[in-house]
């Protein structure tokens, strides 16, 4: 039955090779523009960097010879405030993104995000509450910083294992009660900060919104070295779970029969973007959409194919959340802009643009 | 190689498959037919290992079923569903690479596999296209050819003229949304490969087309195996009234298997 058909497997090699290559190509160049970024967001703020004058610094202290008072200031302003800024930009973005682009492979949605499951919700409840509480105790406030991170992080957990408790059937996890169970779980998480932000007072209520708002203020490098030791692990996975998406992309049937343990690997992926949702919010607040629009660009960019989506996505999320921050300093200087404001402002327009785009009855990105 | 024994599966108080008893060997090709909802679809996910609540034995090659590990399993038993939705932009290609995801194998070898399997499946020319944008016979003949690929052995062993031996084909309705020309091209493409010593297992409700590949017939009712064996001893006016409660004419044809009109 020969018709019209003559693929020679040269042909289909020489395609799949140059498809790698163009992704790889595109890889390198998402690199390239987020060690741009890097430099642009030195320079973004009310404090002017100069790369220069940073240079200059460095190979003094190199040769140990001593500062001047300007060398020291930039110096200073760059090592404690402005790099490890930087780094939790990156690794905030990539763990975000990676999780939404697990989400959206999971749940075989496109327009999935990881706050569907209720990590969002659970998190900032968590910290409303512990606000609230250093707030009404003063003698909290020591080590607030660090219970405010910590409950937000077990909230999210909660809320997560909360929502798979709930959605947990016989026959294994059904996708549909699990986002039904986190819509639910995200209400209660709403309705529990509504009440705290009614009886907290006007301090504690500034806090809480400030807090939702996310915001990368504040990183110093014991957190960034603590995030970025956790996240490299976390990325590993990711990165190990590029095939099993795939199949679950054909459908939870066809990928246990191609060999995938099916039921194992939704627990394994589910937990694995609560716990990097949970860390990102736990120490930045709630940025919003990264984990929803991040894969839709890369899937544009790069392929559908996780083997080059996840890396790509990791890539991206760091690039785009180091753009951000960087528009969060620079727009209004020498105001800070909370970073979440920023993302929600490009993303929640960019979602009403897909599910636009996805009505029209065009095949979606 | 496929045995089942005692097959039961029940839902609540419904009753989905009642003692189903069948064995199939290599090259065997065994045609299942029966009314709608009678647990067609049922028998086949209990043999593909969907179904965990069964009772009875399904042994495939020499063991459980269920005692397969996952990934050996998959190489030795494909299952085409009725339905198949991609939601991301995958090339057809892509799918079909996915078909070789638990070989050890180059992208050399792999593509010569996929080929080989898209030229005989004639969807070579969809290479490079969207699944999702694909009619719904092209997906379909696209899906039958990853199951296809999946099951093919890797290069690096022995090559031979019975390269699918032990293998298994699930088939839910492969034909469903074929055109008149593919249905036929489909039916032998697959037969040619029980030569290879395929077994093949193929819910159809297209008996007529389905009939004269057969070597074994089941006809199933409630759940209940009503008779098997060959087409030429199972398909009889007495056993398809009982079967779809309707009385069929049967025309005679020269190869022994009837054909069935209204």
């Amino acid at each position: 039955m020969l018709m019209h058909t003559n693929v020679s497997p040269v042909q289909l090699q020489l395609t799949l090779y140059a498809r790698r290559k163009k992704h790889l190509r595109a890889f390198m160049v998402a690199l390239l523009l987020a060690v741009i970024l890097l430099l642009v967001g030195l320079q973004a703020g009310s404090f002017k960097q100069s790369i220069g004058i940073l240079f200059e610094a460095l190979s003094h202290k190199l040769n140990q010879r001593a500062l001047s008072q300007e060398q020291y200031l930039q110096w200073y302003v760059f090592s404690e405030l402005r790099a490890p800024r930087i780094f939790m930009a990156m690794f905030v973005g990539a763990l975000l993104a990676m999780s939404g682009c697990a989400m959206q492979g999971l749940v075989r949605n496109p327009l999935a995000d990881p706050g569907l499951i209720g990590i969002s919700g659970g998190a900032a409840a968590a910290a409303a509450t512990a606000l609230a509480l250093i707030n009404h105790y003063p003698q909290l406030a020591v080590g607030g910083q660090y219970l405010i991170a910590l409950s937000a992080f077990v909230g999210a957990l909660l809320a997560v294992w909360v929502v798979l408790i709930v959605a947990r059937t016989p026959a294994g996890m059904a996708i549909s009660s699990l986002i039904l169970a986190g819509v639910a779980v995200n209400a209660l998480a709403g309705t529990h900060i509504g009440a705290i932000s009614y009886m907290a007072n006007d301090d504690a209520l500034r806090q809480i919104t400030y807090w939702t708002m996310g915001s990368l203020g504040g990183v110093t490098w014991s957190k960034v070295l603590f995030v970025g030791a956790l996240s490299l692990p976390i990325i590993g996975l990711f990165m190990h779970l590029r095939q099993p998406l795939n199949l679950f992309a054909l459908g939870e049937n066809e990928a246990q029969c191609m060999g995938l343990e099916v039921s194992k690997y939704k627990r394994l992926i589910l937990w694995l973007v609560a716990f990097s949702v949970a860390l990102a919010t736990a120490l930045c607040g709630i940025i919003g959409f990264v984990g929803l629009v991040v894969p839709h660009i890369a899937r544009t960019l790069f392929s559908a194919d996780h083997k080059y989506l996840m890396p790509a996505c990791g890539a991206l999320g760091a690039i785009l959340m180091l753009g951000a921050d960087t528009a969060s300093r620079a727009l209004f200087p020498p105001l800070e802009i909370p970073i979440g404001i920023v993302t929600s402002a490009v993303g929640a327009p960019f979602f009403l643009y897909l599910l636009a785009k996805q009505k029209a009855g065009g095949v979606n990105a | 190689m496929l045995n089942l024994q005692n097959i039961s599966l029940s839902h609540g108080a419904f009753t989905l498959l009642d003692g189903l008893n069948l064995s199939l060997s290599s090259g065997d090709f065994m045609t299942v037919i029966g009314e709608n909802g009678c647990g067609k679809s049922t028998l086949l996910r209990c043999i593909a290992g969907l179904h965990a609540s069964y009772s009875g034995n399904v042994t495939f090659g020499q063991r459980s079923v269920d005692a397969w590990p996952a990934k050996l399993l998959a190489k030795a038993r494909a299952f085409v569903n009725q339905h198949n939705q991609v939601q991301f932009a995958f090339l057809t290609e892509e799918v079909l690479q996915l078909g070789r995801i638990n070989q050890h194998e180059n992208l050399a070898q792999s593509s010569a596999l996929i080929c080989q399997v898209a030229e005989q499946l004639s969807i070579g020319h969809l290479f490079g296209r969207d699944v999702r944008t694909l009619s719904g016979g092209e997906r379909q003949r696209v899906f039958i050819a990853k199951a296809l690929v999946q099951l093919l052995p890797n290069a690096n062993e022995a090559k031979t003229e019975r390269d699918f031996e032990g293998k298994l084909l699930l088939l839910d309705e492969p034909t469903s949304a074929l055109d008149f020309r593919f249905q036929k091209a489909m039916m032998d493409v697959i037969k040619g490969f029980c030569q290879q010593g395929l077994g093949v297992m193929c819910v159809s409700h297209d008996i007529n087309l389905v009939l004269p590949y057969a070597t074994h017939v089941i006809l199933l009712a409630n759940g209940r195996c009503l008779a098997q064996g060959s087409a030429g001893s199972v398909i009889t006016a007495q056993n398809l009234h009982q079967c779809f409660g309707v009385m069929p004419k049967l025309i005679p044809q020269a190869n022994s298997v009837p054909y069935i009109t209204h």
